[in-house]
């Protein structure tokens, strides 16, 4: 009996430890995704259709007028935040010509859906693009209690690729 | 018919447990009706707004100790004014939303108006829009002390590590040797702002679903009325034990007499 309850204690415990926190800075994940040398910083402003986009796309207004990133070649790398229930979830995402590269939960606030931040979840993310309605072409599976999380992250993605498309990058070699 | 000697006790026994469950059901029923109303309401604070809607009641603003401070200072960037109300920040009289205290100042430049905490720069437009919010995630240097503005117009910050100077478009932060600014300081707030901040402050301290959480727990009369709700959950259980028994007893009771009734 005692050694049931050590165990159920242990997994409670270490589900409360895992449940937020910073995973990894924004300069760590750059510096990752571009090898070390991570390209100057470059603004979207959030203007006219764009922020009328964004605004679709989130379900609400984006809360700012611009936003950064980070282009070399015909990748873009953007540090984006959504709130899943109260709080904001801090993502990384790489887009690569017309689909996303990677998607990764840099910072995790809120005490549930932190799963999310899983690869099992986020690898189903490589590869997918928009479609024409601006909606992820391809569908996600979601994790059971952890529905405003994953919504968050969809709508990211799906942030991320549309503001890639908008954005002229200076080196981009795709035909 | 003779009674059953036993049955006597038995009898007054159950007579007793009847008068015992009626006076636990009629003290936990206004204790159901008061969990039952404010669980069905939790249950929809969302849909219903309850999370946003805040109590402008003077009386329950006392109760739970919701005063606004009486010294605000500001800070001023041009005609407009940045005060901290505790942990809020105002433009004049508009919520920063997202912007935390402590306030450390605010300048204006062309374009921006840079509002700085401790931890944290929030860009604006002259129109008050939120252009970007910065933090350590974009490059800020942590513990900002001051901010101010060369005789250049470029803006700098003062923390705990350094100074740093920002580029044109505030993009990058770059760290510098000791920099000649002009540091913004803090001024008394007019007295008519001050009274619109206190009375904004207070009147959004309160929402109902924190009145609606505090009456189903009883917190909202603080200790006793955690201790009114943990009695009314043992009323509830006492009331479910000796509702249970009572059924039993009778159906116990139903069945003799139905099988002495019967032809042998």
């Amino acid at each position: 009996m005692i050694r049931v309850y050590l165990i159920v204690l242990i997994l409670f415990g270490s589900g409360a430890t895992l449940a937020n926190g910073d995973y990894q800075s924004p300069e760590e994940f750059l510096r990752e995704v571009f090898k070390g040398a991570t390209p100057e910083t470059s603004v979207i402003w959030l203007k006219g259709d764009i922020k009328e986009t964004a605004s679709e796309i989130l379900g609400h207004p984006y809360p700012g007028l611009r936003i950064r990133y980070w282009g070399e070649g015909s990748r873009t790398a953007w540090i984006l935040e959504e709130i899943g229930k109260v709080k904001p979830i801090t993502v990384g995402l790489v887009v690569n010509g017309d689909s996303l590269e990677k998607i990764r939960v840099l910072a995790f606030r809120e005490s549930r859906g932190w799963e999310v931040r899983y690869p099992f979840f986020t690898d189903q993310f490589t590869g997918i693009g928009l479609d024409d309605d601006k909606q992820l072409n391809r569908s996600i599976d979601g994790i059971s209690g952890a529905t405003l999380s994953v919504r968050a992250l969809e709508k990211l993605a799906r942030l991320a690729l549309y503001l890639h498309s908008q954005v002229h990058l200076p080196h981009d070699t795709t035909p | 018919m003779t009674r059953h000697p036993k049955s006597r006790p038995r009898a007054k026994l159950l007579r007793s447990l009847y008068i015992w469950h009626r006076y636990f059901g009629l003290s936990a029923a206004l204790f159901v009706m008061l969990l039952s109303a404010t669980g069905l309401a939790l249950n929809h604070t969302e849909s219903l707004r309850m999370d946003s809607t805040h109590i402008q009641s003077e009386w329950l603003l006392d109760w739970y100790g919701i005063h606004a401070p009486d010294d605000l200072s500001s800070y001023a960037a041009d005609s407009v004014l940045f005060t901290m109300v505790k942990e809020q920040v105002f433009r004049n009289t508009e919520l920063l939303s997202g912007f935390h205290a402590p306030l450390v100042g605010a300048v204006a430049l062309r374009d921006f108006t840079v509002v700085a905490s401790a931890n944290h720069l929030a860009l604006l437009s002259a129109e008050g829009e939120l252009i970007e919010s910065l933090d350590h995630s974009t490059g800020i240097p942590a513990a900002i002390q001051a901010i101010g503005t060369t005789s250049d117009g470029v803006i700098a910050i003062k923390t705990a590590d350094g100074y740093y100077l920002t580029d044109e478009d505030l993009l990058a932060w770059n760290e510098t040797g000791r920099v000649e600014a002009t540091w913004s300081t803090p001024t008394n707030t007019p007295p008519e702002l001050a009274r619109a901040l206190q009375a904004n402050y207070r009147g959004n301290g309160l929402t109902l679903e924190r009145i609606l959480l505090d009456l189903h727990s009883g917190r909202i009369l603080g200790k006793t009325g955690v201790i009114l709700v943990d009695a009314a959950a043992i009323l509830f259980l006492l009331l479910a034990i000796s509702g249970a028994w009572l059924w039993s007893r009778r159906r116990a009771s139903a069945r003799e007499h139905k099988r002495k009734l019967e032809p042998r």
